[in-house]
């Protein structure tokens, strides 16, 4: 049996593994900070720590349902980066027979983002590789994003003591 | 079972077996060492005895003299191991033999490596050459035994050494390991039935002290989380308790305002009803006022009858004055006209009986109509104007209650603008805690086998978040259905509030018309004083006329019988028929003044029936209004039941939510926090 954190982007379902999220928070206020890369909406104070956004909806497309916004904070290798969802219903368990192998492409998502299809009752839940929602060149560009931000907000916090 | 799952149990027994199997081959070959060298030093020693015996035989086999070699080989064979000692010539015939007598002793341990019985041949030589030899047959008994006896010994010694070891370990182990363990076990036991105050031992910075670290993180997090939503519950818990107060005093308003808008409804039905009384007061004046007057207007027949009748006599008393004057031309005609006067007299005195009749007819009727007007006053200024005070009073009432219920809706506006607040609240608390359960969820997720006790409490705390969120949900709908409802109700009570003012200002003309028709009433009274008065004149007058006819026809009689003797009493007609002149004016004048006064009580009753006419119509009116109020009164009423109803629809849903917050906040008491 595998856990994952579900949540919803406008009538999809999808599921992340629990063992990368780190938490669960209301929307905060999202910084714009100008030199930003194009696939980052903005970045979040989390008690203390800059944490990218990335915006799933935008990132796959999808119209949000404007009813509630939710961030999932989740472990990105070394580093912590959040996405921007709709609304986060459960945590789940599916055994591996619920999970299947997605065929070439499934509802326009390519197959490399999916680690499988989970069937739950009458829903299909995306189960998402995170790993893979962002290309190598943009996984360069994260991590000296965040030097960078870290280095600013380091910088920051030496300049307001 | 408890010792076989013991790891420390299976350790030292795992250790136990290795170090006794070690023993064992240690000792073995620590013995068969042992045995080997005693052996060598065995063979040794015999080898020199045989030497030293073969030395020693050197001189006695030269010499022959045996005596000496005798007493060397008793010595020899007093050696332990030694069993025969013998001297061979070198032809090998035996010279000496001593064998050891008695038991040799028994075999000991093991003596397959040993023969039993060794020999050891030593030659003897003299000059380079052999001139006999000994042989010394020993056996290796002692040291089997020996080694029999020092393999018990260290076999002892060793189980003895082996058993303090793995006491020592023992020991340890409990000191080192089964104890803190057992102390973290202890801890995650107490923390899994909910203790969250529970210390947790600090033991060190060893693997079991990281653990103990860890499961210190662990209660801390959850401590965290099950405070957090502590305070949730008892947030949500206030919040739901106010809104229940609130609902509670918005339900007494209801029922207030509910019970107010009947008190409404009695009080218009008591208007409507004296209203009623006071028109069917009214109709029945009516009634007796038509009566009158077709009664006055026989009476004004009957008097115009009597003028005209008069006003012939009169022409005819002239006709005759006229005629006298003639009397002498046409006697006939006098005759004739006397006959036609008379009759007319005839005609005149039966009108005058009728007058007479009218006359107490309408007396009867001016009674009848004082009497009535009497009653009319007495209705009017009596339970008229009650009915009146009455309808003043109830309108007032209603004008009063209508203004406490819009009052009550107002402040139910209010009151549930207050719930619209705390229902927020709710909201957002709830979504609070479904954030928190989810995290505690993949926390406990995270934690794996030790948070599997506590996945299943963040499930439910999730699964009571959810509802009270559909609760909340719920009573908004309510709430908004009630908002609507108060809309309606303030539209109808301002609406009542027209009708009220409307109806008030109705009342107050039917009082207005009330005091006209006691006025009319009293007038009327005066009127049919009058009426009686001219009655009476008229009474005067008529038996004055009926003097007169009498006289007159006395006089037509005399005229009659006069005719006959006209010359003589001609002057005597002419006086006479002057004096019927008079009389017939004097009757017709007051019959016309007569019929002048019936005209006058006439038009007096028409007047009297208008306004009669007038509050009927008022009444009516009334009664219109009323029904209109009742009704809006009704829809008052109703839509005060329904939104009473609403809101124990909302306090039914209330009492659920109050029930999970309860159900929650026994689910957190199984939790005890620092």
């Amino acid at each position: 049996m595998q856990k994952f954190t579900i949540f919803k982007i406008g009538d999809e379902i999808f599921g992340i593994g629990i063992e990368s999220v780190v938490e669960i928070l209301k929307v905060q206020k999202i910084f714009t900070i100008p030199g930003l890369p194009e696939f980052l909406s903005g970045v979040m104070s989390v008690r203390g720590n800059i944490v990218p956004v990335i915006d799933l909806r935008r990132r796959f497309g999808i119209k949000p349902s404007g009813n509630k916004e939710r961030i999932i904070i989740v472990r990105y290798g070394q580093e912590k980066i959040s996405f921007l969802v709709d609304d986060i219903k459960e945590i789940l368990s599916l055994s591996p027979e619920q999970i299947r192998t997605p065929p070439s492409i499934f509802k326009g998502f390519k197959t490399e983002y999916l680690t499988g299809l989970g069937k739950h009752g009458e829903r299909i839940i995306i189960l998402l590789n995170i790993d893979s929602l962002l290309t190598s060149e943009e996984k360069i560009i994260l991590r000296e994003s965040i030097g960078l931000l870290e280095e600013k907000g380091a910088g920051a916090g030496k300049a307001t003591q | 079972m408890i010792f076989r799952k013991s790891i420390t149990a299976r350790f030292i027994a795992t250790v136990f077996v290795v170090l006794l199997a070690g023993q064992i081959l240690g000792t073995v070959l620590f013995i068969l060492n042992t045995r080997a060298s005693l052996f060598d030093s065995l063979g040794a020693r015999i080898r020199r005895i045989s030497a030293i015996a073969a030395g020693v035989s050197e001189g006695p086999l030269l010499s022959y003299d045996y005596s000496l070699l005798d007493t060397y080989l008793a010595e020899i064979i007093n050696d332990e191991e030694i069993t025969s000692v013998r001297v061979l010539d070198s032809t090998g015939d035996m010279l000496k033999e001593r064998t050891k007598t008695g038991p040799v002793g028994r075999e000991g341990f093991n003596p397959v490596f040993i023969k039993k019985t060794l020999a050891m041949k030593t030659p003897v030589m003299s000059a380079g050459q052999k001139i006999g030899e000994v042989v010394i047959e020993y056996n290796a008994f002692k040291i089997n035994k020996d080694m029999s006896k020092s393999m018990l010994v260290i076999s002892l010694y060793q189980l003895a050494l082996l058993i303090c070891v793995a006491f020592v370990m023992i020991l340890l182990f409990r000191r080192n390991i089964t104890n803190p363990v057992l102390s973290i076990n202890r801890a995650i036991e107490k923390i899994t039935s909910g203790d969250l105050s529970t210390p947790v031992p600090d033991i060190g910075e060893s693997e079991i002290g990281v653990i103990a670290k860890g499961v210190v993180f662990l209660e801390e997090r959850l401590s965290m989380i099950i405070g957090k939503l502590n305070s949730t519950a008892v947030n949500v818990s206030m919040a739901t308790k106010q809104v229940d107060q609130t609902y509670t005093n918005v339900i007494e308003g209801i029922t207030t305002q509910v019970d107010s808008v009947n008190d409404i409804i009695r009080s218009i039905e008591n208007a409507t009803k004296s209203q009623a009384d006071l028109g069917d007061s009214t109709e029945k004046l009516l009634s007796f006022s038509a009566e009158n007057v077709a009664s006055l207007f026989e009476m004004k027949e009957t008097s115009e009858e009597i003028a005209s009748n008069t006003e012939r006599l009169f022409k005819a008393t002239e006709n005759s004055y006229s005629v006298v004057l003639q009397m002498n031309q046409t006697a006939k005609a006098i005759s004739d006209n006397a006959g036609k006067a008379s009759s007319a007299v005839e005609d005149t005195s039966a009108s005058v009986e009728e007058v007479g009749a009218s006359i107490r007819e309408v007396e009867e009727n001016a009674r009848k109509s004082s009497g009535l007007a009497e009653k009319v006053q007495e209705i009017t200024s009596g339970e008229g104007m009650m009915s009146v005070v009455n309808a003043v009073e109830g309108m007032d009432n209603i004008s009063e209650e209508v203004r406490k219920s819009a009052d009550i809706i107002q402040k139910l506006g209010i009151r549930s603008v207050d719930i619209e607040k705390v229902l927020s609240v709710i909201k957002d608390v709830a979504e609070q805690t479904n954030l928190l359960s989810l995290n505690a969820a993949i926390l406990a997720a995270q934690a794996g086998e030790y948070g599997k006790s506590f996945s299943v409490v963040a499930d439910e705390i999730r699964g009571l978040s959810e509802r009270t969120s559909s609760s909340t949900r719920e009573i908004g709908g309510i709430v908004k259905t009630i908002q609507k409802d108060i809309k309606d109700a303030v539209y109808t009570i301002d609406s009542a509030q027209g009708k009220v003012v409307e109806g008030n200002s109705l009342v107050m003309k039917v009082g207005e018309a009330l005091r006209e028709i006691l006025n009319a009433s009293i007038q009327s009274t005066e009127m049919t004083k009058a009426i009686e008065r001219a009655t009476e004149e008229q009474s005067v007058g008529l038996k004055q006329i009926t003097l007169a006819v009498d006289d007159i026809r006395k006089m037509m009689s005399s005229v009659a019988k006069s005719t006959k003797e006209q010359d003589n009493a001609l002057a005597y007609l002419l006086e006479g028929t002057g004096e019927v002149k008079e009389v017939a004016e004097l009757s017709k004048r007051s019959s016309l003044e007569q019929a002048e006064g019936t005209k006058l009580i006439s038009r007096n009753i028409e007047l009297a029936d208008e306004r009669i006419n007038y509050i009927n119509e008022a009444i009516l009116n009334q009664k219109e209004l009323n029904n209109s109020i009742l009704s809006a009164m009704a829809q008052i009423s109703t839509t005060g039941t329904s939104t009473r109803r609403d809101m124990e629809d909302v306090s039914v849903s209330l009492k659920t939510l109050i029930q999970e917050i309860e159900a929650l906040k026994q689910g957190m008491e199984v939790f005890k926090i620092k």
